[in-house]
Protein backbone atom coordinates (compact mmCIF):
# COMPACT_ATOMS: atom_id res chain seq x y z
CA UNK A 1 0.00 0.00 0.00
CA UNK A 2 1.13 3.37 -0.71
CA UNK A 3 2.94 5.41 1.95
CA UNK A 4 0.59 8.11 3.57
CA UNK A 5 -2.68 7.14 1.95
CA UNK A 6 -5.85 6.46 3.73
CA UNK A 7 -6.85 4.13 0.70
CA UNK A 8 -6.63 1.26 2.83
CA UNK A 9 -8.86 1.73 5.24
CA UNK A 10 -11.81 1.97 3.47
CA UNK A 11 -11.79 -1.55 3.24
CA UNK A 12 -10.43 -2.68 6.57
CA UNK A 13 -13.33 -0.97 8.28
CA UNK A 14 -15.81 -2.83 6.19
CA UNK A 15 -13.96 -6.03 7.00
CA UNK A 16 -14.37 -5.84 10.53
CA UNK A 17 -17.73 -4.18 10.40
CA UNK A 18 -19.00 -7.26 8.04
CA UNK A 19 -18.45 -8.66 11.72
CA UNK A 20 -20.90 -6.79 14.05
CA UNK A 21 -23.98 -8.34 14.98
CA UNK A 22 -25.67 -5.14 14.91
CA UNK A 23 -24.54 -4.46 11.27
CA UNK A 24 -26.34 -6.07 8.31
CA UNK A 25 -24.41 -4.80 5.08
CA UNK A 26 -21.70 -2.86 4.13
CA UNK A 27 -21.79 -1.34 0.65
CA UNK A 28 -18.44 0.44 -0.17
CA UNK A 29 -19.36 3.62 -1.92
CA UNK A 30 -15.76 4.71 -2.29
CA UNK A 31 -12.55 3.93 -1.16
CA UNK A 32 -12.54 5.95 1.99
CA UNK A 33 -16.83 6.02 2.11
CA UNK A 34 -19.05 3.11 3.18
CA UNK A 35 -22.68 3.10 3.57
CA UNK A 36 -23.56 1.18 6.84
CA UNK A 37 -26.97 -0.58 7.09
CA UNK A 38 -27.67 -1.42 10.45
CA UNK A 39 -30.24 -4.13 12.00
CA UNK A 40 -32.15 -1.76 14.54
CA UNK A 41 -31.41 1.91 13.12
CA UNK A 42 -31.35 3.73 10.00
CA UNK A 43 -28.25 3.12 7.54
CA UNK A 44 -25.27 6.19 7.95
CA UNK A 45 -22.34 6.67 6.08
CA UNK A 46 -18.77 7.21 7.41
CA UNK A 47 -15.35 8.52 6.27
CA UNK A 48 -12.55 6.38 6.56
CA UNK A 49 -9.00 7.86 7.12
CA UNK A 50 -5.50 7.40 8.25
CA UNK A 51 -3.20 10.52 9.54
CA UNK A 52 -1.06 10.59 12.38
CA UNK A 53 -2.30 14.46 12.97
CA UNK A 54 -6.13 14.73 11.96
CA UNK A 55 -6.39 19.33 9.91
CA UNK A 56 -9.54 20.11 8.57
CA UNK A 57 -7.77 19.50 5.43
CA UNK A 58 -7.35 15.65 5.96
CA UNK A 59 -11.05 15.65 6.04
CA UNK A 60 -12.31 18.54 3.70
CA UNK A 61 -12.75 16.22 0.43
CA UNK A 62 -14.79 13.95 2.66
CA UNK A 63 -17.19 16.19 4.49
CA UNK A 64 -17.45 18.66 1.29
CA UNK A 65 -17.47 15.77 -1.01
CA UNK A 66 -20.46 13.99 -3.03
CA UNK A 67 -21.65 12.09 0.26
CA UNK A 68 -23.29 13.10 3.53
CA UNK A 69 -20.70 11.71 5.94
CA UNK A 70 -21.98 11.25 9.43
CA UNK A 71 -18.78 10.06 11.43
CA UNK A 72 -15.16 10.07 10.35
CA UNK A 73 -12.89 7.29 11.99
CA UNK A 74 -9.45 7.82 12.01
CA UNK A 75 -7.99 4.21 11.87
CA UNK A 76 -4.16 4.38 13.00
CA UNK A 77 -4.14 4.10 17.15
CA UNK A 78 -1.36 6.03 16.69
CA UNK A 79 -2.51 9.49 15.94
CA UNK A 80 -5.09 12.51 16.96
CA UNK A 81 -8.02 14.85 15.94
CA UNK A 82 -6.59 18.74 16.32
CA UNK A 83 -9.56 21.43 17.52
CA UNK A 84 -9.44 22.40 14.12
CA UNK A 85 -10.53 19.64 12.60
CA UNK A 86 -13.03 18.38 15.21
CA UNK A 87 -14.52 22.07 15.38
CA UNK A 88 -14.67 21.54 11.23
CA UNK A 89 -16.03 18.05 11.52
CA UNK A 90 -18.69 19.70 13.75
CA UNK A 91 -19.46 22.26 11.72
CA UNK A 92 -20.47 19.97 8.82
CA UNK A 93 -22.64 17.55 11.75
CA UNK A 94 -20.10 14.96 11.66
CA UNK A 95 -19.14 12.84 14.73
CA UNK A 96 -15.20 12.66 15.20
CA UNK A 97 -12.82 9.64 16.86
CA UNK A 98 -11.25 6.28 15.41
CA UNK A 99 -11.98 2.49 14.63
CA UNK A 100 -13.36 2.34 18.67
CA UNK A 101 -15.43 5.02 18.23
CA UNK A 102 -17.14 4.09 15.07
CA UNK A 103 -18.30 0.87 16.73
CA UNK A 104 -19.78 2.42 20.04
CA UNK A 105 -21.39 5.19 17.35
CA UNK A 106 -23.12 2.32 15.23
CA UNK A 107 -25.36 1.51 18.24
CA UNK A 108 -26.67 5.27 18.45
CA UNK A 109 -29.63 5.75 16.23
CA UNK A 110 -27.98 8.98 15.13
CA UNK A 111 -24.06 8.35 14.78
CA UNK A 112 -23.58 11.77 14.12
CA UNK A 113 -24.46 12.97 17.62
CA UNK A 114 -21.87 10.20 19.15
CA UNK A 115 -19.67 11.67 21.50
CA UNK A 116 -16.74 9.57 23.12
CA UNK A 117 -17.91 8.67 27.00
CA UNK A 118 -14.92 9.41 28.31
CA UNK A 119 -15.28 13.29 26.78
CA UNK A 120 -18.51 13.82 27.78
CA UNK A 121 -17.91 12.69 31.71
CA UNK A 122 -14.72 14.68 31.45
CA UNK A 123 -16.30 18.10 30.17
CA UNK A 124 -19.37 17.52 32.12
CA UNK A 125 -17.30 17.23 35.47
CA UNK A 126 -15.32 20.52 34.34
CA UNK A 127 -18.23 22.06 33.70
CA UNK A 128 -20.01 21.72 36.98
CA UNK A 129 -17.09 22.45 39.03
CA UNK A 130 -16.99 25.44 41.18
CA UNK A 131 -13.76 26.92 40.24
CA UNK A 132 -14.21 26.60 36.64
CA UNK A 133 -15.54 29.49 34.49
CA UNK A 134 -15.16 27.92 30.95
CA UNK A 135 -13.66 24.80 29.10
CA UNK A 136 -11.81 25.30 26.02
CA UNK A 137 -10.99 22.25 23.69
CA UNK A 138 -7.62 22.37 22.36
CA UNK A 139 -7.17 18.98 20.60
CA UNK A 140 -8.56 15.94 21.19
CA UNK A 141 -7.43 15.07 24.58
CA UNK A 142 -5.78 18.49 25.35
CA UNK A 143 -8.35 21.57 27.11
CA UNK A 144 -7.56 24.86 28.82
CA UNK A 145 -9.39 24.79 31.91
CA UNK A 146 -10.45 28.53 33.12
CA UNK A 147 -10.89 29.55 36.64
CA UNK A 148 -12.75 32.15 38.60
CA UNK A 149 -9.61 34.12 40.36
CA UNK A 150 -7.14 31.79 39.33
CA UNK A 151 -4.87 30.51 36.43
CA UNK A 152 -5.70 28.55 33.94
CA UNK A 153 -4.48 24.91 33.58
CA UNK A 154 -3.87 23.00 30.42
CA UNK A 155 -4.24 19.47 30.65
CA UNK A 156 -4.19 16.36 28.66
CA UNK A 157 -6.62 13.18 29.40
CA UNK A 158 -5.04 9.54 29.08
CA UNK A 159 -6.93 6.72 29.09
CA UNK A 160 -3.79 3.99 29.36
CA UNK A 161 -4.20 1.24 31.44
CA UNK A 162 -0.25 1.56 32.22
CA UNK A 163 1.35 4.80 31.79
CA UNK A 164 4.79 4.47 30.65
CA UNK A 165 7.59 7.64 29.85
CA UNK A 166 7.37 6.93 25.77
CA UNK A 167 3.37 7.92 26.81
CA UNK A 168 3.91 10.74 28.40
CA UNK A 169 6.63 11.59 25.97
CA UNK A 170 4.23 11.35 22.60
CA UNK A 171 1.60 13.63 24.52
CA UNK A 172 3.77 16.45 24.72
CA UNK A 173 5.01 15.58 21.14
CA UNK A 174 1.37 15.73 20.14
CA UNK A 175 0.16 18.23 21.98
CA UNK A 176 2.66 20.76 23.08
CA UNK A 177 2.76 22.01 26.53
CA UNK A 178 0.54 21.09 29.26
CA UNK A 179 0.81 21.57 33.25
CA UNK A 180 -1.18 18.63 33.80
CA UNK A 181 -1.84 14.88 33.28
CA UNK A 182 -5.23 13.11 34.37
CA UNK A 183 -5.71 9.68 33.78
CA UNK A 184 -9.15 9.03 32.61
CA UNK A 185 -9.09 4.89 32.93
CA UNK A 186 -10.65 4.07 36.35
CA UNK A 187 -8.73 1.15 36.23
CA UNK A 188 -5.48 2.79 35.27
CA UNK A 189 -2.06 1.84 37.68
CA UNK A 190 0.61 3.94 38.97
CA UNK A 191 2.37 5.46 36.58
CA UNK A 192 6.03 3.98 35.92
CA UNK A 193 8.87 6.06 37.97
CA UNK A 194 9.96 6.82 34.47
CA UNK A 195 6.62 7.99 33.58
CA UNK A 196 6.77 10.27 36.84
CA UNK A 197 10.08 11.12 35.90
CA UNK A 198 9.29 12.36 32.18
CA UNK A 199 6.09 14.16 33.71
CA UNK A 200 7.96 16.24 36.08
CA UNK A 201 10.73 16.96 33.30
CA UNK A 202 8.75 19.12 31.12
CA UNK A 203 6.80 20.50 34.41
CA UNK A 204 3.39 18.44 34.66
CA UNK A 205 2.18 16.47 37.65
CA UNK A 206 -0.14 12.98 37.21
CA UNK A 207 -3.68 13.38 38.78
CA UNK A 208 -6.27 10.37 38.67
CA UNK A 209 -9.35 12.24 37.87
CA UNK A 210 -10.47 12.50 41.94
CA UNK A 211 -7.12 14.43 42.50
CA UNK A 212 -7.51 16.63 39.67
CA UNK A 213 -11.01 18.07 40.79
CA UNK A 214 -8.99 18.83 44.18
CA UNK A 215 -6.40 20.63 42.45
CA UNK A 216 -8.84 22.95 40.75
CA UNK A 217 -9.05 24.28 44.00
CA UNK A 218 -5.85 25.11 44.36
CA UNK A 219 -3.20 27.77 43.08
CA UNK B 1 -8.09 -9.04 4.99
CA UNK B 2 -4.36 -9.00 6.67
CA UNK B 3 -4.03 -13.03 7.95
CA UNK B 4 -1.74 -13.49 11.25
CA UNK B 5 0.91 -14.60 8.91
CA UNK B 6 1.07 -11.08 6.88
CA UNK B 7 0.97 -9.25 10.02
CA UNK B 8 3.91 -11.27 11.53
CA UNK B 9 5.66 -11.31 8.24
CA UNK B 10 5.40 -7.03 8.35
CA UNK B 11 6.40 -7.17 12.21
CA UNK B 12 9.11 -8.89 11.58
CA UNK B 13 10.42 -7.05 8.68
CA UNK B 14 10.24 -3.71 10.85
CA UNK B 15 11.81 -5.50 13.65
CA UNK B 16 15.03 -6.28 11.75
CA UNK B 17 15.14 -3.15 10.19
CA UNK B 18 14.86 -1.38 13.59
CA UNK B 19 16.80 -3.89 15.15
CA UNK B 20 19.96 -2.38 13.09
CA UNK B 21 19.69 1.16 14.47
CA UNK B 22 18.56 -0.69 18.05
CA UNK B 23 19.69 -3.77 18.62
CA UNK B 24 18.31 -6.24 22.00
CA UNK B 25 14.60 -5.09 21.52
CA UNK B 26 12.41 -7.06 21.61
CA UNK B 27 8.98 -7.38 19.98
CA UNK B 28 5.50 -9.00 21.47
CA UNK B 29 1.98 -9.20 20.15
CA UNK B 30 -1.51 -9.34 23.03
CA UNK B 31 -4.79 -8.16 23.64
CA UNK B 32 -7.16 -8.94 20.91
CA UNK B 33 -4.58 -9.67 18.29
CA UNK B 34 -4.18 -12.82 19.59
CA UNK B 35 -7.59 -13.57 21.19
CA UNK B 36 -9.60 -12.14 18.59
CA UNK B 37 -7.18 -11.76 15.06
CA UNK B 38 -10.07 -11.44 12.81
CA UNK B 39 -12.62 -9.06 14.95
CA UNK B 40 -9.58 -6.79 16.68
CA UNK B 41 -9.70 -3.29 15.74
CA UNK B 42 -6.43 -3.10 15.78
CA UNK B 43 -2.90 -4.99 16.58
CA UNK B 44 -1.06 -4.62 20.09
CA UNK B 45 2.42 -4.36 19.55
CA UNK B 46 4.68 -4.30 22.84
CA UNK B 47 8.24 -3.35 22.52
CA UNK B 48 10.51 -3.69 24.79
CA UNK B 49 13.97 -1.98 24.86
CA UNK B 50 16.84 -0.98 26.72
CA UNK B 51 16.80 2.51 27.17
CA UNK B 52 14.42 5.62 26.74
CA UNK B 53 16.81 5.99 23.58
CA UNK B 54 15.63 3.15 21.62
CA UNK B 55 12.12 3.99 22.92
CA UNK B 56 12.08 7.08 21.11
CA UNK B 57 14.09 5.71 18.35
CA UNK B 58 11.47 2.75 18.21
CA UNK B 59 8.74 5.09 17.94
CA UNK B 60 10.00 7.40 15.38
CA UNK B 61 10.71 4.79 13.21
CA UNK B 62 7.39 2.98 12.97
CA UNK B 63 6.15 6.32 12.05
CA UNK B 64 5.29 4.89 8.50
CA UNK B 65 3.92 1.60 9.49
CA UNK B 66 1.80 2.94 11.93
CA UNK B 67 -0.27 4.97 9.06
CA UNK B 68 -0.47 1.47 7.14
CA UNK B 69 -1.59 -0.83 9.35
CA UNK B 70 -3.73 -0.02 13.08
CA UNK B 71 -0.74 -0.72 15.37
CA UNK B 72 -1.23 0.33 18.77
CA UNK B 73 2.15 0.83 20.24
CA UNK B 74 2.95 -0.20 24.09
CA UNK B 75 7.00 1.17 24.43
CA UNK B 76 8.61 0.43 27.39
CA UNK B 77 12.19 0.10 28.73
CA UNK B 78 13.01 -3.26 30.65
CA UNK B 79 12.84 -0.98 34.11
CA UNK B 80 9.59 0.00 33.72
CA UNK B 81 8.45 -3.58 32.64
CA UNK B 82 9.93 -4.85 35.74
CA UNK B 83 7.41 -2.67 37.19
CA UNK B 84 4.20 -3.57 35.74
CA UNK B 85 5.11 -7.13 34.85
CA UNK B 86 3.37 -6.45 32.04
CA UNK B 87 4.39 -9.72 29.81
CA UNK B 88 3.65 -11.90 31.98
CA UNK B 89 0.12 -10.49 33.21
CA UNK B 90 -0.99 -10.23 29.69
CA UNK B 91 0.48 -13.34 28.19
CA UNK B 92 1.73 -11.41 25.71
CA UNK B 93 3.97 -13.74 23.00
CA UNK B 94 7.42 -12.84 21.55
CA UNK B 95 7.47 -12.33 17.55
CA UNK B 96 10.49 -11.06 17.51
CA UNK B 97 13.57 -12.24 18.23
CA UNK B 98 11.60 -15.36 16.87
CA UNK B 99 12.50 -17.92 19.89
CA UNK B 100 12.55 -21.72 19.88
CA UNK B 101 9.51 -21.27 22.19
CA UNK B 102 7.22 -19.46 20.33
CA UNK B 103 8.79 -20.26 16.80
CA UNK B 104 5.47 -22.74 14.95
CA UNK B 105 3.79 -22.56 17.08
CA UNK B 106 2.53 -18.86 17.94
CA UNK B 107 -1.17 -17.98 15.73
CA UNK B 108 -0.96 -21.13 13.84
CA UNK B 109 2.35 -20.27 11.86
CA UNK B 110 3.28 -23.66 11.19
CA UNK B 111 -0.37 -24.72 10.00
CA UNK B 112 -0.32 -21.69 8.09
CA UNK B 113 -3.51 -20.70 9.32
CA UNK B 114 -4.64 -16.95 8.74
Amino acid sequence: MPEGSSEWTGKWVAQKLRKNAGVEAVDLLATQVLRIVRKNHQPFLVGTIASPRVEPSTIDHLLNGLFLIEIIANIPPESFWTGDAIAFASRHSAAFGGMGDLLSAIELPDVSRYVKKEFAFVERGLHQHRKVSDVERVHDRMYVVKRQELCDVTVVLLNEYELTADIVRTARDRYGVFTAIVLTNPSARVPTSLASQAAESMGSQIYTWREFLVRLNNR
Amino acid sequence: MMTRDELLMSLRTEAQRIGELAPDVVWYLFGSTLEAFECAADFDVLVLCLTNEAVALVRHELRDACMNLPLHLFLLTKDEEAELDFIVAEGCVQVYPVSSVTKGTFLGEQRGQS
